[in-house]
């Protein structure tokens, strides 16, 4: 993606973007969708959080509704429950996790997708998600608030 | 009425809101079972927005502020080795907050 797709923050010696286009939930985890499906995923904030993943073990459930765990994650420094963000049945869980569950801290909003679904409520799922010029804005009073911890 | 009307004055501004929401209207917050509780603070470790504190005297973490919690975040709960946190059925807080969604718009 070119670089005006983004918003982005940096600081230190990392660059926190937010692409253009796709859907934020408050927990950190987008959406982007296509016709009736969604490819969803997890913030670059919140991949940099958790430092490099090292397994990612999806939900058994193959309807999951919004707010419902979709997967939990486990990098070095903790374990977390990811949140789906959009309701919906699922289509695939990103078959490179398996081998390969890094691709999720190396490129959070394309090769390290999570999950396809089928959209079952999108509508009323919409109205509880950010765009993406507000998800910066609630990320960047995140990364402030993680600095001054 | 804005939601800003409405939140706890005490809350540091941070936590006051939630998605444009009064916080507190939120039912999303840990319970620890005090039987289970062993005090090893991995959870106070885990979490950085002083959810939890350690009464010394009974050697246990209590919930001190709950709603310092960030909502749908629960991984507490893999910190702890003795299964001792519970969080309400997100189906119940999901429903809590859509109807809450109505009474202050999104944006």
């Amino acid at each position: 993606m070119k670089t005006s797709e983004f918003y982005e923050l940096s600081f230190d010696k990392f660059g926190l973007k937010v692409p253009k286009g796709y859907w934020f939930a408050g927990y950190d985890t987008w959406a982007k969708v296509d016709g009736n499906q969604a490819t969803v995923g997890i913030t670059d904030f919140l991949q940099t959080k958790m430092g490099d993943v090292a397994f990612f073990t999806p939900s058994e459930d193959q309807v999951l509704e919004q707010d419902d765990v979709l997967g939990t994650i486990e990098s070095i420094k903790a374990t977390i429950d990811l949140t789906m963000p959009v309701s919906g049945r699922v289509v695939e869980y990103n078959p490179r996790l398996k081998e390969h569950p890094e691709v999720i801290s190396e490129d959070p909003y394309g090769d390290g997708w999570i999950v396809k679904v089928e959209l079952s409520d999108w509508e009323a799922d919409r109205t509880m998600l950010l765009p993406a010029d507000k998800y910066f804005e609630l990320m960047q009073e995140k990364v402030k608030n993680a600095l001054a911890d | 009425m804005s939601a800003k009307d409405d939140v706890l004055p005490e809350l540091e501004e941070r936590y006051q809101l939630y998605l444009g929401m009064p916080r507190q209207f939120i039912p999303w917050y840990p319970t620890i079972d005090a039987e289970k509780c062993i005090g090893c603070k991995k959870c106070m470790d885990f979490c950085h927005d002083t959810v939890y504190a350690f009464v010394e005297a009974d050697k246990k973490v209590i919930v001190q502020d709950r709603w310092h919690c960030q909502v749908y975040c629960q991984s507490c709960t893999h910190a702890c080795p003795k299964d001792a946190i519970t969080f309400p059925e997100r189906a119940d807080v999901k429903a809590a907050i859509r109807e809450l969604r109505q009474k202050y718009p999104a944006y």
